[in-house]
């Protein structure tokens, strides 16, 4: 559920002055707000280092394969298997099919994920004209997106990526229609679509962290300013509690919520009052460039979400969370060309894909040093971010002293841990 | 220099009527045209790929499917503005139709199905009445703009079926905001086999309910006094406090049904922002159409086809901003050519005042 076309606002408006006007001379309409700024750095991060091996991984090999609705076998792919046989293969006639809820230079979600796709063709030698790009294809609208996708069908397209969770409930039907095409869909693992999905927790563990070290001498308190109550909203902002805790055990994280996929107006709102409560280091979740700019303004610091956000708040953001999907996309794109992908693999990638951008040149250089520590800690699995015993915000026990979550729970990531404070209820 | 002065037509014909926005949607594609061409794409490639969806099988089921809702909420609309009543809560209501609707299918008592999908049609239409209800009872009683209650509610009524998506309805185990899948002996069958939902009857009967009410009735004839001239219904014995009870939650239960055909016609459960501004879309299906109940089911169609024609165009390598304004574009030049069918211009003649 991403963003929403502004479109049909505009429609009401010219049908409301049409009607108030009804008989007299001019329709003044105002115009439509179709916002679409930010950043556009083509290539999110090209140059990723294979067979990265994360912490998460090692630990549990088989996900979902019990407790979700109604999947049946699932293959889970072990990172940094892109490289498999690519050499052997021919690209160049490879067309891949992409299916967007807003504008891909959104400055956030879909620009991410359109990066990452330019970035995975681009090292595979795929020409970019191959890319079909399909905006704007509302999540609750089933017809537009059935249609988005037979029309990529209909193009010739050998693999179709929908980068919404909502998709997920229109594709499959597509995709049993059409077998020689795969469909790859955001999020957890559906019937009949290959699921792919980030171990977005390690970046943000280690964002957590980060800002938990420059704040101790001010405030203990860190604030998050968040989107939707949302699996992947939820993981970002448990993370980063976790790697605030990780840092000090008294750390405590703040959300303000912002009910909204992209609302300037009400973000600004969300960064202003964790603001004026004193917070001075937060981190959030949204694709507008409100946050990082109500930051500047105030002296306040963030961490950038979606994409590198440096460019939009230079003083603000310490470093920015990015969503790298380029070595999975390299791994589906392969395998389909290969003829090796069924509907039932599974990505769930952390190491690379997890990325942090470089930070900022004001973070001082012991902080990036222990960030760095912290992160091949990570990766070697001496750290485990989700290790017990760990509690909820509730009191629950959700890891026993010992253990650590299985990957079903961390994707679902129906709980708040206990150092967060916010509204929001978990079912 | 010759000037001209508007005049208002006394009688309009049928034709005129028909061939007016026939007009403006050829002059809003001549206009989309030559801004295709100033911004390098070719228009014929453009509006083939259009017209080859919308006249294809698929384009077809497609178009009426992401219509459907539009029907109803039109439909609300239209016979809102019958009696100048301004709903504008369209979405409002269609979210709680279907929050009832899919609350029965989902958590109802144990019943047969054929049952429970009745219970279904009249608890969406309960719904879409009751949020309809709370702005009607101020209205009638106290003159309270209906307008602005209307509005405001579809606030309330959309956070509400987002609570319920993104917390105690959420389908466990997923992460789509959105409810579980009713049980699949409560869908509604397809029309033969043509994919298209039995929903789509449902929507042409209320339409023809409609117009027979509205035409050959006491009632429909009460509506149009009291649209006229309350005070005259007034005198004449007529209930405008009833009139504006009835019909506001007329229209409120026919949005509602909206739920109802989203619900067991075409998506089988419910989804956060289902109503994805189909009631606002509603006032301006229901102005194109005159308020005409048969020719807003018309009319929701051939918005439902700009819909999937917007998704189409895309292949020609327009980016989604253009096709979404010829989409806006084609609406507005309609919109403004109705001034035609009201009025003509005549030429001045010599020594008359302008």
């Amino acid at each position: 559920m991403r963003m929403k076309t502004r479109m049909i606002s505009l429609c009401a408006i010219a049908g409301l002055t049409a009607l108030s006007l009804a008989g007299c001379s001019e329709a003044a309409v105002s115009g439509n707000s179709s916002a679409a700024s930010g950043s556009t750095s083509t290539s999110a991060a090209a140059a990723s280092s294979e067979n990265a091996v994360s912490a998460g991984s090692a630990a549990v090999s088989t996900v979902a394969t019990s407790g979700g609705s109604s999947v049946s076998g699932v293959n889970q792919i072990p990172e940094g298997t892109e490289e498999a046989s690519a050499e052997n293969v021919d690209f160049s006639s490879f067309k891949i099919g992409e299916i967007e809820s807003y504008v891909v230079n959104d400055g956030g979600w879909c620009q991410a994920t359109h990066n990452s796709i330019l970035s995975a063709m681009n090292d595979l030698g795929i020409p970019e004209d191959n890319l079909i790009t399909l905006e704007s294809i509302d999540d609750t609208d089933q017809a537009s997106v059935q249609e988005a996708a037979e029309q990529l069908v209909d193009q010739g397209c050998n693999l179709i990526i929908g980068a919404s969770t909502g998709y997920s409930s229109y594709l499959p039907e597509i995709a049993e229609k059409n077998p020689d095409v795969i469909f790859a869909q955001w999020g957890n693992k559906v019937d009949g679509l290959v699921g792919y999905e980030i171990r977005s927790y390690e970046g943000m563990f280690l964002a957590g962290y980060a800002c938990e070290l420059l704040s101790q001498d001010q405030n203990t308190e860190l604030g998050y300013s968040a989107s939707y109550n949302e699996f992947s909203v939820r993981t970002a902002i448990n993370a980063y509690a976790l790697g605030a805790k990780y840092a000090n055990a008294d750390a405590k994280v703040k959300v303000a919520s912002a009910d909204s996929w992209y609302d300037i107006d009400k973000e600004t709102q969300c960064a202003q009052s964790l603001i004026d409560s004193g917070i001075k280091y937060m981190g959030m979740e949204a694709s507008s460039p409100a946050i990082p700019e109500t930051c500047e303004k105030n002296g306040a610091f963030v961490v950038g979400y979606h994409n590198d956000m440096s460019s939009l708040a230079p003083n603000a953001v310490l470093v920015s969370f990015e969503w790298n999907f380029a070595p999975i996309f390299k791994s589906i794109i392969t395998r389909t060309a290969e003829k090796t992908a069924t509907p039932d693999d599974f990505y769930y990638w952390g190491g690379d894909c997890s990325k942090l951008s470089d930070f900022a040149d004001f973070v001082p250089e012991d902080v990036v040093q222990k960030v760095a520590d912290l992160k091949s800690k990570l990766e070697s699995g001496e750290v485990q971010v989700y290790a017990g015993e760990l509690k909820d915000n509730q009191g629950n026990v959700l890891v026993q002293e010992g253990q650590v979550m299985s990957d079903e729970d961390i994707i679902q990531q129906n709980f708040f841990v206990d150092n967060v404070e916010t509204s929001w209820t978990v079912q | 220099m010759r000037k001209f002065r508007y005049e208002k037509r006394t009688d309009v014909s049928m034709a005129r009527k028909i061939l007016n926005p026939v007009f403006f949607v050829l002059l809003a594609f001549l206009f989309c045209a030559l801004l295709l061409g100033v911004m390098g794409f070719s228009p014929f490639a453009v509006y083939g790929k259009m017209i080859s969806t919308i006249f294809s099988l698929r384009g077809l089921t497609r178009s009426i499917e992401a219509g459907l809702p539009l029907m109803f909420t039109g439909l609300a609309v239209a016979l809102g503005y019958r009696m100048n009543l301004n709903n504008i809560g369209a979405d409002g209501q269609y979210a709680l139709g279907a929050i009832f609707c899919v609350g029965v299918g989902l958590y109802g008592p144990p019943m047969p199905a054929v049952l429970r999908i009745l219970v279904m049609f009249v608890a969406a239409m309960l719904g879409g009445a009751l949020a309809a209800l709370i702005a009607a009872v101020p209205r009638a009683m106290w003159n309270v703009s209906e307008t602005i209650l209307t509005m405001m509610l579809n606030y309330v009524f959309l956070n509400v079926l987002n609570y319920l998506m993104y917390g105690p309805w959420k389908e466990l185990n997923q992460m789509v905001a959105q409810t579980r899948e009713i049980d699949s002996s409560l869908w509604l069958p397809e029309i033969g086999n043509t994919g298209i939902s039995l929903a789509l009857l449902i929507a042409v009967a209320i339409a023809f309910l409609l117009w027979f009410l509205l035409k050959k009735t006491t009632w429909g004839y009460q509506m149009e006094v009291i649209r006229r001239s309350p005070r005259a219904a007034e005198y004449a014995g007529m209930s405008v406090k009833k009139n504006i009870l009835i019909t506001l939650c007329l229209s409120g239960a026919i949005a509602g049904l909206a739920g109802f055909a989203e619900v067991n016609g075409v998506l089988h459960r419910v989804q956060a922002d289902l109503p994805n501004n189909a009631g606002y879309t509603g006032i301006v299906i229901a102005f194109l159409a005159y308020l005409n109940p048969l020719s807003t089911v018309l009319v929701a169609f051939l918005l439902g086809a700009l819909q999937i024609s917007a998704v189409a165009v895309q292949i020609t390598g327009v980016p989604s901003q253009v096709a979404t304004m010829i989409q806006g574009s084609i609406m507005l030049f309609v919109i403004a050519g109705e001034f035609f069918i009201r009025y003509r211009l005549v030429k001045v003649q010599k020594g008359e005042a302008a």
